[in-house]
C-alpha cells in the first residue's frame, strides 16, 4: 500500500484504525464513526495492516480512554449532536481545547454550552428533535487557531427524533492578524500541460483505430460502421490472455495475439462479406447499413460472453502517476504515446515508400485507372482490410489499458473516429493521424469552457466549424463536384 | 411512388396522433388534438379521482373493483374510438385482468448497473417461488417474465414495449432512477404497476404517475443526509463531488451537499460528468487539484475508471477519504482491480439491510437461486416488491393492476402484522387488514407509494476489498 502524503489523511486513516481495533462502545465514539442513535450495529472489519504512524498516536489513544463515558441509556425521542475541532493544517493535528458552543432549539425552549474536552471533541443530547442552532464562540478558541470561515460561527440545523448528527466548525492555524491562514492549493502541474498531453494521448490512440476506417473508405468507398467492433475485439481478445482466463501471458505478448486476430478478422470479414458484395455490385448505400446490421450483431456477441461491466487487465492496471513539472503521466500513457507515434509514422512510411503502400494509395485516387495500370485491386483491398483490422485492435489494446476494456468501448469511439477521420481529409492516412490529434486535444480543451459532461459536444462543434472552412478536411484534396 | 408516399405520411400521422394522446398525462398537453382524443384525456384524468376514493375505504373492495373495471371499459371504448379515427389500431390495455399474475422484469442484465442484477434477479425468481409455494394468486401460479433495463432508456423501452404484449401486469425495475424515469410514463399510462426496488432518486416522490408508481428503495433524501453525516463524522471539511449525470446522481447530489454544508462543510468542487465519456482525464485532474478532505463519487459502473484515476493521481482511498453511494459500493467495485486492496478504506453509504450479515435464512435461500452470487444490494427490496403486488392482488381479487395499485400502500401499515405471503395471504383471505413487514424492513409507505421509514447501512472495503457493514442509520422522511 503506498505510504500517504496528502495532508488530512493522517487523522482519518489513524482514527479509524483506533475505531477498528479496540472496538469502543458506541457511544463512546465521539467522532461517530458509523454512529446512530436508534440502530447501531458494529461489526468491525478485520485484517487491517499495523500502520507505522499508529505508534505516534499512544498517547491519543491513551487520551482517548481517559474520556470514554459508560454507554447512556437513551431514550426514544432524544437526538444527539456530536463534532469535534480540531486543526489539521499543520505538521501535526492540534485540537482545540475548551472551546465553547451554544445549542439552542428555534423556539426557545432549550439552550445549552457544551465545552470540547482535550480530544477537541463534543456531544450534547438534546431532548427532542426539530430546528436548532449551535454558535461557536471564536473568543474561545485556543491561540493560533481560527475559523476557517468567520462568518459560519453559526450554523443552523433541524434534527429528527432518535437521529445523531455530527456538526462541523472547519479551523485553521491562524496568522499574525489572527485569521486563518489560508492553505494553497500544492497541485503540481500546469492544467493546460496537462489537459495537452492527456488530448494527445486520446489522439494518438483515436488515430491508430481510425487509420483502417480512413483506408477502407479511400479504397472502396465504404464507411464502415463495425470498425468500432474490431477495436473492441482486439482489446477483448488481449484481455482474455491477460485478466479473463485463469492462466495469463504478458499483455505484449497478449497484445500481439489481438493484433494477429484483429488482422484475420479483417481480412475474412472481407473475404466472406466485402468481396462478395462488390462482386455483385451492391450499392454502398447497402454496404453501410450491412456494416451497421453486423456492427450492432458483433457488439451484442460480445456483451453476450463478455458482460456489461468494465473491465482492466491485469499487467499495469494501476500505475502512479509521475510528476514531470508541467504535468503528470503515468508510465503506462508515456509507453503509449511513443509507442503509437511511433506506429502511426511507420504506417505513413509504409505508405509513402513501399510498393503496396503505393498501390493503396493509387487505389484510393482513382481505382479505374489503378487497374487498368496493372494493380491487382482486390489484393490490394484485402491488403487493407487485414492493416486496418490489425491496427484497430492494437489501438483496442492501448485504449482497454489507458482506460477500460467493455464491450461498448469501440462503437463509443466510433463517433470520434468519423470525425476524426472527416476532419482530416477523408481516405488519408496523416489526414486521420492529424484530425485525430485535433480531436483529442480539442476534447480535453473544451472541459476548460464548457461542462465535463458536453465535452464531446464541443469537439464535434468545432469540427463542423472546421468543415465548413475546409470541406475536404484539413489533409485532404479539393475535388471538383458535378 | 407518390401515393405510397403519402400513405406512409398518413401512417406516420396517424402514430404521432396516437402519441400525442397517450402521451398527455394530465391533459395540459392535448389541446392541439381532435376532439375526440381530448375527450379520452378527461375520461383518463378521472381515474385518480376514483383511486383517490378508494383509498379512503379499502374495506369495500370488490365492489370497488367492479367499480374500476367499468371505468377500464369506458376507457377501452374511448381507445377504441381513438383507433378507428386514426385507422390504426390501439394497444391493448396491459392492466387487464386476465386471471394470472404476470411480473415483467425491467433489471440491469447490461450496462454502467449490471453489477446490481444479479441479486435483483435472485430475489425475484425466490418471491416467484415463495408465492407460488404458498397457492400462487387467486387460484393461479404467477409468473415471471424477466427482461433487461441496461443502462439507457432504449433497452428499457424495448424491453417494456415487448412486456406490455405479453400482458404483464406488474414492472418489477429499474433500478436506475434515470432508467425509470424513460419508462414510467409508458407503463402507467398503459394501466400497468410500475414497481422498482432500488429507485431512490426524490424525482419519483412528486412524479404524476395515476397512482401507479411504488417503489421499496427509499428516497435519496434519507441516504444523502446519512452521506453529509458519515462525511462530517469523519471530519472532512472540503468535499469534492463526482457526479453522474442524470436523475439519480443529481438528486443524491443536492440531498447530500444540503445538510452536509448546512452542518460545516465546505463543497469545494462538484462535477456532473457523463458516464459514457471516453475518457475521464479532465474531470479527475480538476478533482484532484481542488485539493479536498474527501471526494465522493457517486456513479455506477464507470466508478472503477475514475478510482483507477484517482489513485494513479495519487488521490485514492490510502491517500484521501473517498466516499461511494449505493450506486456503486458493492464487492463487484474491488474485483474490478487485480489487486483489491486498492479500494480499502472506501466508505459509504447503502439503503437496505444487512442481507449478508443479518438475514441468514434470506441470503441461504437466495445463494440457493443463484449460487454466484457476489453482492446482495436490494435483493431484499425486490422480494419484498413482488410480495406487494401479489398481496394487493389477492386482496382485489384480480391481477387487474388499476385495482391493485389503490391497496399497496394499506397493506403495509395500519393492521395485523405478518411477514411472508403466506401468511399474509390466509390474514386477507380471511377478510384481516395486515400491515406487511418485508425483508428490507417496515416499509410503512406513504401516500406516495414509498417507505416512509429507511435504514441507511455504513459500508466501507477492507484490506481485502469485501465491504463491511460498519453500522446503521435509521431515517425518516
Amino acid at each position: 500500500m503506498p505510504r500517504a502524503s496528502a495532508r488530512g489523511t493522517f487523522t482519518f486513516s489513524s482514527r479509524f484504525d483506533l475505531l477498528q481495533r479496540h472496538r469502543l462502545p458506541s457511544n463512546v465514539d465521539h467522532e461517530g464513526v458509523g454512529r446512530a442513535s436508534v440502530v447501531q450495529r458494529c461489526t468491525g472489519p478485520g485484517g487491517f495492516i499495523i500502520r507505522t504512524r499508529f505508534l505516534l498516536l499512544v498517547p491519543l489513544v491513551a487520551a482517548f480512554f481517559a474520556f470514554a463515558t459508560p454507554v447512556a441509556a437513551q431514550e426514544e425521542t432524544a437526538a444527539t449532536v456530536r463534532g469535534s475541532i480540531v486543526d489539521k493544517t499543520g505538521e501535526e493535528d492540534v485540537p482545540a481545547v475548551g472551546v465553547e458552543i451554544a445549542i439552542a432549539s428555534a423556539d426557545g425552549s432549550f439552550s445549552e454550552t457544551v465545552v470540547t474536552d482535550d480530544e477537541g471533541s463534543w456531544e450534547l443530547e438534546l431532548p427532542s428533535g426539530g430546528d436548532y442552532t449551535a454558535t461557536l464562540d471564536p473568543a474561545t478558541l485556543p491561540e493560533g487557531i481560527a475559523l476557517r470561515n468567520p462568518d459560519r460561527a453559526m450554523l443552523e440545523f433541524d434534527i429528527n427524533d432518535g437521529a445523531s448528527r455530527a456538526l462541523l466548525f472547519p479551523v485553521a492555524s491562524a496568522g499574525e492578524d489572527g485569521t486563518a491562514v489560508s492553505t494553497a492549493s500544492t497541485g503540481g502541474g500546469n492544467k493546460y500541460v496537462q489537459l495537452l498531453v492527456d488530448g494527445i494521448k486520446l489522439g494518438l490512440i483515436i488515430g491508430m483505430c481510425s487509420i483502417g476506417l480512413s483506408l477502407v473508405f479511400g479504397t472502396t468507398g465504404l464507411v464502415n460502421f463495425a470498425h468500432g467492433e474490431t477495436v473492441t475485439l482486439g482489446a477483448v481478445t488481449a484481455f482474455l490472455f491477460n485478466g479473463w482466463l485463469d492462466w495469463t501471458i504478458s499483455i505484449f505478448l497478449a497484445a500481439l495475439i489481438a493484433t494477429a486476430v484483429g488482422g484475420l478478422a479483417g481480412g475474412a470479414f472481407d473475404a466472406a462479406v466485402w468481396a462478395p458484395l462488390r462482386r455483385k455490385g451492391a450499392s454502398l448505400i447497402s454496404m453501410l447499413v450491412v456494416s451497421i446490421g453486423f456492427s450492432i450483431f458483433f457488439r451484442y456477441v460480445i456483451l453476450w460472453r463478455l458482460g456489461g461491466r468494465a473491465n482492466f487487465y491485469k499487467d499495469y492496471a494501476l500505475q502512479r502517476r509521475r510528476d514531470f513539472g508541467l504535468f503528470s503521466l503515468a508510465p503506462k500513457d508515456i509507453f503509449i504515446i511513443f509507442f503509437s507515434l511511433a506506429v502511426l509514422i511507420a504506417v505513413g512510411l509504409l505508405l509513402q515508400r513501399t510498393r503496396t503502400g503505393k498501390a493503396m494509395r493509387a487505389v484510393a485516387d482513382n481505382r479505374d485507372l489503378a487497374e487498368s495500370s496493372g494493380i491487382d485491386v482486390q489484393r490490394v483491398i484485402r491488403i487493407v482490410w487485414i492493416a486496418g483490422g490489425a491496427l484497430a485492435a492494437l489501438g483496442g489494446v492501448l485504449f482497454g489499458s489507458t482506460e477500460s476494456i467493455g464491450w461498448e468501448m469501440g462503437f463509443r469511439l466510433l463517433l470520434l473516429m468519423f470525425a476524426a477521420t472527416t476532419l482530416g481529409g477523408l481516405g488519408t492516412a496523416y489526414g486521420a493521424l492529424l484530425g485525430s490529434l485535433v480531436v483529442g486535444i480539442f476534447i480535453q480543451y473544451v472541459t476548460l469552457v464548457l461542462p465535463t459532461d458536453m465535452k464531446n459536444i464541443g469537439a464535434l462543434l468545432t469540427l463542423v466549424l472546421i468543415l465548413l472552412v475546409r470541406p475536404q478536411g484539413i489533409l485532404g484534396r479539393k475535388e471538383r463536384i458535378g | 411512388m407518390r401515393n405510397t408516399l403519402m400513405r406512409l405520411l398518413a401512417v406516420l400521422m396517424a402514430f404521432g396522433l396516437i402519441a400525442a394522446a397517450c402521451g398527455s398525462d394530465g391533459g395540459d398537453t392535448a389541446t392541439d388534438d381532435d376532439g375526440d382524443s381530448t375527450a379520452t384525456t378527461e375520461a383518463m384524468e378521472e381515474t385518480p379521482e376514483t383511486t383517490e376514493a378508494m383509498e379512503e375505504t379499502p374495506e369495500t373492495t370488490e365492489a370497488m373493483a367492479e367499480d374500476d373495471g367499468g371505468e377500464d371499459e369506458a376507457m377501452a371504448e374511448d381507445d377504441e374510438a381513438m383507433a378507428e379515427d386514426d385507422g390504426e389500431e390501439a394497444p391493448t390495455s396491459g392492466g387487464a385482468g386476465d386471471g394470472v399474475l404476470r411480473f415483467g422484469g425491467i433489471l440491469p442484465e447490461t450496462g454502467n448497473l449490471a453489477f446490481l442484477g444479479p441479486p435483483e434477479f435472485a430475489g425475484a425468481e425466490l418471491a416467484v417461488q415463495d408465492i407460488n409455494a404458498a397457492g400462487g394468486v387467486n387460484g393461479a401460479d404467477v409468473e415471471w417474465l424477466p427482461g433487461d433495463s441496461g443502462d439507457n432508456g432504449d433497452v428499457a423501452n424495448q424491453t417494456v414495449d415487448r412486456l406490455l404484449g405479453e400482458d404483464v401486469d406488474a414492472f418489477i425495475g429499474a433500478a436506475s432512477s434515470g432508467v425509470s424515469l424513460t419508462v414510467i410514463d409508458k407503463i402507467t399510462q398503459a394501466g400497468v404497476i410500475h414497481f422498482s426496488p432500488a429507485n431512490t432518486s426524490p424525482a419519483f416522490t412528486d412524479y404524476d404517475d395515476n397512482g401507479l408508481y411504488f417503489r421499496t428503495a427509499p428516497s435519496d433524501v434519507v441516504q444523502g443526509a446519512a452521506l453529509a453525516d458519515l462525511m462530517l463524522g469523519d471530519g472532512a471539511e472540503t468535499a469534492a463531488f463526482l457526479v453522474l449525470n442524470d436523475s439519480y446522481g443529481t438528486g443524491l447530489l443536492d440531498a447530500t451537499k444540503g445538510p452536509y454544508e448546512a452542518n460545516g462543510g465546505t463543497v469545494a468542487f462538484e462535477n456532473i460528468y457523463d458516464p459514457k465519456a471516453e475518457n475521464f482525464d479532465a474531470e479527475i485532474a480538476d478533482a484532484i487539484a481542488a485539493d479536498t478532505d474527501a471526494i465522493v463519487i457517486i456513479g455506477f459502473d464507470e466508478t472503477s475508471k475514475i478510482l483507477t484515476g484517482l489513485i494513479e493521481g495519487g488521490a485514492g482511498p490510502s491517500e484521501k477519504m473517498i466516499y461511494g453511494t449505493d450506486g456503486n459500493m458493492g464487492n463487484a467495485l474491488a474485483s474490478s482491480f487485480d489487486d483489491p486492496s486498492v479500494v480499502a478504506g472506501m466508505r459509504g453509504t447503502l439503503p437496505g439491510v444487512d442481507v449478508a450479515g443479518e438475514l441468514a435464512d434470506f441470503k441461504g435461500a437466495l445463494d440457493a437461486v443463484d449460487p454466484e452470487l457476489e453482492d446482495y444490494s436490494y435483493s431484499a427490496e425486490t422480494y419484498d416488491a413482488m410480495v406487494l403486488v401479489a398481496l394487493g392482488a389477492v386482496a382485489a381479487g384480480t391481477d387487474d393492476a388499476t385495482a391493485i395499485a389503490p391497496l399497496l400502500n394499506d397493506l403495509t401499515k395500519d393492521g395485523e402484522k405478518c411477514n411472508n405471503f403466506a401468511d399474509c395471504k390466509a390474514l386477507i383471505e380471511a377478510g384481516t387488514d395486515i400491515d406487511y413487514d418485508g425483508v428490507s424492513g417496515p416499509l410503512e409507505f406513504g401516500d406516495a407509494g414509498e417507505p416512509t421509514q429507511a435504514s441507511i447501512l455504513i459500508l466501507e472495503f477492507d484490506e481485502t476489498g469485501t465491504l463491511q457493514v460498519d453500522g446503521s442509520i435509521q431515517g425518516q422522511i
